[in-house]
């Protein structure tokens, strides 16, 4: 009995250490950092207009109320800055600005991957602050982003894409750190999506497909005139079960090899879905580019015919004007 | 296969007790007490995200709110607005939206809803300067279910809180 439970004991940890540390490109995790930094900067801009009345001296929850609706214990935001520097007599709303924009500078440096690990430490931190300085205006998209971007700051995002990969003389590549994180990123998106699964399934207004009509005609996220959903209550219920279903399995499904990328696509699918239906652009867009870059870039492609003769056409047609030197022969 | 270094290690278990921490923090379990230890890890939590909770529309589709602003001047004139953030770009009305939502949030608290109130009125005083009366008005959105949508009975927005002030 103890040679079996010997047995299996060595199977499992072979199993453990090839999952953390068997090699895997180093291009999701750089994707995934340039695509997070496009977001942010959209989002950056789409709010630009009306920094003021998010974040200034007279903005629409001012700040003693803030304080109410924040944490019980003290955590970083522009106000507290603007307080400081108000003493050596700089305006609130100059603050604000100046901010903004070293926040904008600091996603713009991690985007094209110069001095990442610097900029991607102030870029956590410069986001946690900007949360926090209008915290009732925050929804999920602040939530991912957050935890994205700590692991920016320590995970190895720069090993490809980057300015920093191109400018060093040093080999970089593959090495078991870049696994782990790719690993420890995937188990969190398994984790955020069964709790949002799991926890829709308490609902009643997801069994019987209400979820889907309030989501899609709530004033404020309705885009279209869905109104004949009343009178076909099934797509409604479909759509809500796909939702239910899709979530709640997503920590399963995803890594069967043959399965994952039906997965990614049914993904793709209902935050496209999101992002047209809702106007929810920017959160559908980070879900979508999340499960994109960390499931769908981490694939053996090359076990399907139509990728080896894409390949084939790449090798045959392209890389001689890539690389008109290569030989044929 | 590789052999293990110790900083490999090291990182796993970090990231494996990263992933409980954020499913603590997402399910708000006290897992570490009140003292040294669990003030630590929750702000921990709340500086990495570990805290973040990702139950969206979960269990259900909560209701939407406005605020409505309706304006006296000083010449006799009536008018009814919003905080004008309709012609926006989607991303400033959704949180300009989740501003106003918060209304719904501070749990019946009189105080703060009455704080809140005002908050909001001294914008649209600052807005309008000949205003000399403003009623804050929160309003909710009824959206009846499917059944009774198809048979006719449509959605209506009606008044959850009202309250005037004067200059």
């Amino acid at each position: 009995m103890s040679v079996g439970f010997s047995k299996l004991y060595n199977k499992a940890s072979k199993a453990f250490v090839q999952f953390f540390t068997g090699e895997v490109s180093i291009y999701p995790l750089a994707v995934l950092r340039i695509l997070v930094c496009i977001i942010l900067l959209a989002q950056a801009f789409a709010i630009s207009g009306f920094l003021y009345e998010f974040y200034g001296e007279k903005a629409i929850i001012q700040n003693n109320l803030n304080e109410f609706f924040n944490f019980s214990y003290p955590v970083p935001r522009i106000h507290h800055l603007a307080s400081f520097l108000g003493q050596y007599g700089m305006e609130f709303n100059k603050v604000v600005q100046y901010s903004f924009l070293f926040y904008i500078f600091s996603v713009s440096c991690l985007l094209i991957g110069w001095q990442t690990r610097i900029f991607a430490i102030l870029t956590w931190l410069m986001q946690f602050v900007v949360m926090n300085s209008a915290v009732l205006s925050n929804y999920g998209i602040d939530a991912y982003m957050h935890y994205t971007l700590f692991y920016f700051s320590w995970m190895p995002i720069g090993r490809a894409l980057s300015v920093d990969s191109m400018n060093t003389k040093k080999k970089i590549g593959w090495t078991p750190y870049v696994t782990i994180s790719l690993r420890i990123f995937q188990l969190h998106m398994c984790f955020t999506y069964f709790v949002a699964g799991f926890g829709k399934s308490f609902g009643y207004m997801w069994w019987n497909g209400e979820a889907i009509w309030q989501a899609m005609m709530l004033p404020e996220y309705r885009q279209f005139d869905l109104s004949i959903m009343a009178d076909y209550p099934i797509i409604a219920i479909f759509a809500a079960y796909f939702t239910l279903f899709i979530e709640t399995f997503y920590p399963i499904f995803i890594w069967f090899n043959k399965i994952r990328l039906w997965w990614v696509g049914a993904i793709i699918s209902l935050h496209l879905g999101i992002a047209v239906f809702q106007g929810l652009h920017l959160f559908g867009g980070i879900m979508l580019v999340l499960t994109l870059c960390v499931f769908g870039l981490d694939h053996n492609f090359d076990q399907y015919q139509w990728f080896q003769k894409v390949k084939k056409i790449f090798d045959n047609k392209i890389e001689p004007i890539i690389n008109p030197n290569t030989s044929r022969n | 296969m590789i052999l293990m270094k110790t900083r490999y290690k090291f990182l796993i278990v970090f990231g494996l007790f990263h992933i409980f921490l954020s499913i603590s923090g997402c399910y708000r379990w006290n897992v570490f007490g009140e003292g040294y230890l669990g003030t630590a890890i929750t702000h921990y939590q709340t500086y990495t995200g570990a805290s973040g909770n990702f139950e969206f529309f979960a269990p259900n589709v909560s209701g939407i709110v406005r605020t409505m602003f309706d304006i006296e001047y000083e010449d006799g004139r009536m008018e009814s607005q919003t905080y004008a953030y309709e012609n926006v770009n989607s991303e400033t009305r959704l949180r300009m939206g989740n501003i106003f939502t918060s209304f719904w949030d501070s749990d019946n608290d009189e105080g703060v809803r009455r704080s809140l109130a005002a908050s909001w009125a001294s914008l649209i005083f600052a807005k309008n300067p000949n205003s000399k009366k403003v009623t804050v008005k929160v309003q909710e959105f009824d959206l009846p279910p499917m059944g009774l949508y198809s048979e006719g009975i449509r959605s209506k927005w009606y008044d959850s809180y009202v309250a005037t002030f004067t200059k």
